[in-house]
């Protein structure tokens, strides 16, 4: 699993809101349901939990932190599954 | 002796990538390309005729980038559309109608913001823009009507009609691509995303759009239809001029204002010119006026497409390279524009990107 670093980028500055990727893979290789806690802000605390089912893509968050919103997609992108979370960015806020 | 340079330069470009492929297909199409593009650079050459051959290739090389591009995304991805995750693995083709709109990000973000791959794959965004730099750098505005895969599509559609049924259009308008230019690049600073190609772009009608999967890919998809209907088909053919090219193309903007960079030129003799006018009516970008003929310059949304040149009876029209005497070596400054635009049209052929994107895209 991978957990890419929270995306708020603006021309300048930061968003109030953007987005934070985790990949699973390799695709085949995984059960037929994942279900994994996630620390995306690298604080020791889970941020929120997922639930996919890798077959049907179907997925349930669940946010545990105020900065998680809610499920942006999950798709399958080469040997990757790949779920966008969407999140507000609680720190720079400049737009 | 004068087609040697260009025979041996395009059969570089378009079958020195195939030799090794051992497709016998490809290299039979490669072979019949680089033959017809070469007996067009012939006939240019021994007519005197610039843009009655230019058209006909640049109508023949859109076509064909339409017919390859939809044939490559069928056989690759089975549809048109450009799902969420081909957007996601950086599979977007990049063209050059997004350059405008990336430069002011690249800048000051360090960041491309096009969801294609920089240096691999077809119609990679480093390849593009390298491209874009050293023709933009040869022949400015030229590009539109020597390198672009799109023009030739309303090129085509405007010479349908034999007459034009609208004839006067007010000059006001030939400002609008400036004003579209200047919207979509600050929106897309601002955004962070191409703003052209998710909402105005026409061309999408005929290359990819965005899945339809919301009520907002339903309203760009009726715009980028309608904008092909309007720009591409309906109005080039009332009109018989390339409305699109000349009346809504931003990336055609900026061609225009940084044509000022490189050396040729269009330039009207106004001792030879008897002030006819045909030329005015027989341009397809709205770059002749009145007052074109009295300053012997055309305005500077010239794409260099030759057609005022070979309509001229009293040849006051001429390819000219800056700073040299008007009217003298016509026929040598001729040439020297005529070596790297046809080197663009030649890169531009859709014939090599068919066995790249094959390999790319899967």
């Amino acid at each position: 699993m991978q957990i890419h670093r929270p995306v708020f980028d603006a021309l300048i500055g930061e968003r109030k809101e953007g987005s934070v990727q985790v990949d699973w893979t390799p695709r085949e290789a995984l059960p037929a349901q994942v279900d994994e806690e996630i620390d995306f802000d690298g604080d020791g605390q889970t941020d929120f939990r997922i639930v996919l089912d890798t077959q049907t893509l179907a997925a349930t968050l669940t946010p545990y932190a105020p900065p998680v919103m809610g499920l942006e997609s999950v798709n399958r992108v080469d040997e990757k599954l790949v779920v966008r979370v969407q999140i507000r960015n609680l720190k720079g806020v400049q737009q | 002796m004068l087609c040697l340079p260009m025979l041996l330069l395009s059969a570089m470009m378009l079958l020195g990538g195939q030799g090794g492929t051992g497709d016998p297909l490809q290299l039979l199409a490669g072979g019949v390309t680089w033959a017809a593009m070469n007996a067009v650079f012939f006939l240019m050459l021994l007519t005197g005729k610039t843009n009655r051959y230019r058209s006909v290739l640049f109508i023949a090389v859109a076509v064909g980038f339409v017919i390859t591009f939809i044939t490559n995304l069928l056989e690759t991805r089975g549809s048109m559309i450009l799902t969420e995750a081909n957007t996601i693995a950086g599979e977007t083709p990049f063209c050059h109608l997004v350059i405008p709109m990336i430069i002011i990000p690249a800048a000051i973000t360090r960041t491309i913001i096009f969801p294609g791959s920089l240096l691999t794959g077809f119609a990679n965004i480093a390849s593009m823009v390298v491209l874009w730099l050293g023709f933009s750098l040869a022949l400015g505005r030229g590009w539109c009507s020597w390198g672009c895969f799109y023009g030739g599509l309303d090129e085509g559609f405007s010479r349908v009609a034999k007459r034009p049924l609208i004839k006067r259009i007010d000059r006001k308008w030939i400002y609008l691509p400036f004003a579209v230019l200047l919207v979509v690049v600050l929106t897309s600073a601002l955004a962070l995303s191409p703003t052209y190609c998710e909402w105005l772009c026409p061309f999408k009608a005929v290359t990819e759009f965005a899945e339809i999967t919301s009520f907002t890919a339903v309203v760009q998809t009726i715009i980028f239809v309608a904008l092909f209907l309007g720009t591409v088909i309906v109005l080039p053919i009332l009109t018989k001029r390339r409305v699109q090219c000349g009346l809504f193309c931003p990336f055609g903007a900026m061609q225009s204002l940084i044509n000022k960079l490189n050396i040729f030129e269009v330039r009207i003799d106004t001792q030879k010119c008897v002030e006819c006018e045909r030329c005015v009516k027989a341009c397809p970008t709205f770059s002749l006026d009145e007052g074109s003929l009295d300053s012997g310059k055309p305005l500077l949304t010239c794409t260099k497409c030759g057609q005022c040149v070979d309509v001229c009876p009293k040849q006051a029209i001429s390819y000219h390279i800056k700073g040299t005497p008007l009217g003298v070596r016509l026929n040598a400054a001729r040439l020297l524009f005529l070596y790297p635009a046809f080197l663009l049209m030649v890169a531009m052929t859709p014939i090599k990107c068919r066995s790249t994107a094959r390999c790319s895209m899967r």
